[in-house]
């Protein structure tokens, strides 16, 4: 896998020098979570505080995910992006496995998303305890076990976002069709965790280490199948 | 050394490359020649396992396209149609990128990185974007990404356009000295007849997915079908020779064993006697004789050859359909 580290090391080179797009994910990062920490205690603050600490984890947990569906693009442009700027030829004609690229553009594309994910959810929780405390004047006591498992949560639930956004990179014949297919990731993944976020959180609660093993099992399982999907002479060849 | 054999690819039913079979020993040149859309790429790319043939098979480098798709890819170098450059990277780091990826040991990766700045004059720009170049600057760039990990088969899709003359210079000694020091292979892709035909050993000419020429560069030179041609140039005293001592020539020399066809033309204060022989060796003897015993005085000899451009248009016209093999 040491190749799918370069792999991974140049795609985030090359992000960062992209400065337009580093300053509109830390944009995204600082802005967004002010926003969801001022509507989500706005919110919060006028149910029964029973409900209000079922809710708050919840709100947390979308509010980290939906910043990183910003930066979801690289993920999506990852090959197919390659394949229009014809940049893909030279990379699969080096003897790099199918599975070293593709984890390779896994990893390169999961580490902005990630670190947005550390920065937002850092904010998110200063910005509701100086809403909470100044703004409304509540307290700010979260469950901080529930705060830690969704920080657990979250990293795995944007590599798959990102697994599948690469798969359908791959698959795709352009940056634009491969972004029309992208939006069915978003959608999904936010109502699947507004659905069954807490059933989620609760399952890595009671029983973490079988969690973390089927999360693990489940992206592995993942990369694989993405693996076996991408297809160099497809890439190479296929136009509409 | 590349050993084709009917290989075949469709797209979508379409055939791109059509039963193509050929044989370029270790060492030598094959400069692959045809129009836009014959199957050259598609063929390159089969042959440095980018894409899979439908059927047929490849040996490159010792080894089937079919069943070792990696050992292969680190085995050939590859220079496609379009540098394929990642234009925010900075030469040297993009140099260093696919060093590492073709597995070049750390230790060596700076040395040869820095040979292949020095050798296509980059070493000035080794740290500007590559997005910053003109287009022979991208050409050089590649170039030197397709022979970095000292690949034994070259593949070279028009090398040397966007070039200018002494860099396009550099490269094609730099070519001429892998096949003769390194005794590397190379098959060229080009639309430079005039570099195919400095460069190669072998020429192919591929049309509509068919290759409908293959044989050795000096061969084709020669002319590729019928007897050898010769011209001899004579002095010519006094005015216009008359018709009939044009004739007289023509008959003496027809009259010759050996000689299958014959052509004389006064030229300014020279005659130009242009004539086929079978027996190359018994024939060309007997002919300058016959002239000197006729007292014409015989000024130079030379064997006619036609140009590669000649050939291939004739070929690509549906013309003729030559192949040679060399001996294995």
């Amino acid at each position: 896998m040491r190749r799918s580290l370069i792999i991974a090391s140049r795609e985030l080179r090359e992000v960062l020098s992209d400065t337009r797009f580093v300053y509109t994910i830390m944009v995204t990062g600082l802005v967004l979570p002010v926003f969801y920490a001022y509507v989500g205690l706005g919110a919060i603050r006028t149910v029964p505080s029973g409900v209000a600490s079922a809710l708050f984890p919840m709100w947390f947990l979308l509010s980290s995910i939906l910043p990183a569906t910003f930066s979801m693009q690289l993920a999506i442009a990852s090959l197919v992006g390659e394949k229009e700027n014809r940049t893909i030829e030279p990379l699969v004609a080096t003897p790099v496995s199918n599975l070293e690229i593709f984890v390779g553009k896994v990893v390169g594309s999961l580490v902005p998303p990630l670190a947005l994910v550390a920065i937002v959810q850092v904010i998110f929780l200063l910005a509701s305890y100086i809403f909470a405390r100044i703004r409304y004047g509540m307290p700010f006591s979260p469950d901080m076990g529930v705060i830690l498992r969704t920080a657990l949560l979250v990293p795995f639930i944007i590599l798959t976002m990102v697994s599948i956004a690469v798969m359908i990179s791959s698959r795709a014949t352009s940056v634009r069709s491969a972004q029309q297919m992208g939006a069915f990731i978003n959608l999904p993944v936010i109502l699947l965790l507004a659905y069954k976020g807490p059933q989620l959180l609760d399952f890595l609660g009671r029983s973490p280490f079988e969690a973390i093993v089927v999360m693990l099992a489940a992206n592995t399982f993942l990369l694989r199948i993405g693996a076996r999907l991408f297809d160099r002479e497809r890439i190479l060849t296929q136009i509409g | 050394m590349i050993k084709c054999t009917d290989l075949t690819k469709k797209f979508n039913g379409k055939t791109a490359v059509d039963g193509i079979s050929f044989y370029v020993p270790d060492g030598q040149i094959m400069a692959l020649l045809g129009p836009n859309g014959a199957g050259k790429t598609t063929t390159v790319r089969m042959l440095a396992c980018l894409i899979s043939p439908d059927s047929g098979d490849a040996i490159v480098a010792g080894h089937s396209i079919r069943r070792e798709k990696d050992v292969i890819r680190a085995q050939v170098g590859i220079l496609t149609e379009s540098p394929g450059l990642y234009d925010r990277m900075r030469v040297e780091e993009y140099l260093i990128f696919f060093a590492r990826l073709y597995g070049i040991p750390a230790s060596e990766i700076g040395t040869r990185v820095r040979r292949f700045l020095e050798l296509f004059d980059l070493q000035d720009h080794r740290h500007k974007r590559i997005g910053t170049f003109s287009r022979g600057m991208k050409q050089k760039v590649a170039l030197a990404r397709a022979l970095l990990h000292d690949p034994r088969v070259i593949f070279l899709d028009e090398p040397t356009s966007g070039l200018d003359p002494e860099s396009a210079k550099i490269f094609r000694d730099y070519i001429l000295f892998l096949k003769e020091d390194e005794k590397r292979t190379v098959l060229l892709c080009t639309h430079n007849l005039d570099e195919a035909e400095r460069l190669s050993d072998w020429v192919g000419i591929i049309d509509h997915g068919r290759l409908k020429h293959f044989a050795r560069t000096q061969e084709v030179m020669r002319g590729h079908k019928g007897p050898r041609e010769f011209r001899v140039r004579c002095a010519l005293d006094g005015g216009t020779p008359s018709q009939a001592w044009l004739e007289d020539i023509v008959r003496m020399v027809t009259q010759v064993e050996g000689v299958v066809w014959v052509k004389v033309e006064p030229q300014d204060r020279s005659l130009l006697i242009t004539f086929s022989a079978s027996q190359v060796e018994a024939t060309n003897p007997r002919v300058l004789g016959r002239l000197l015993n006729e007292g014409i005085a015989v000024i130079a000899c030379e064997e006619s050859t036609r140009s590669l451009e000649d050939i291939y248009l004739e070929t690509v016209s549906g013309a003729t359909s030559t192949m040679r093999q060399p001996d294995r």
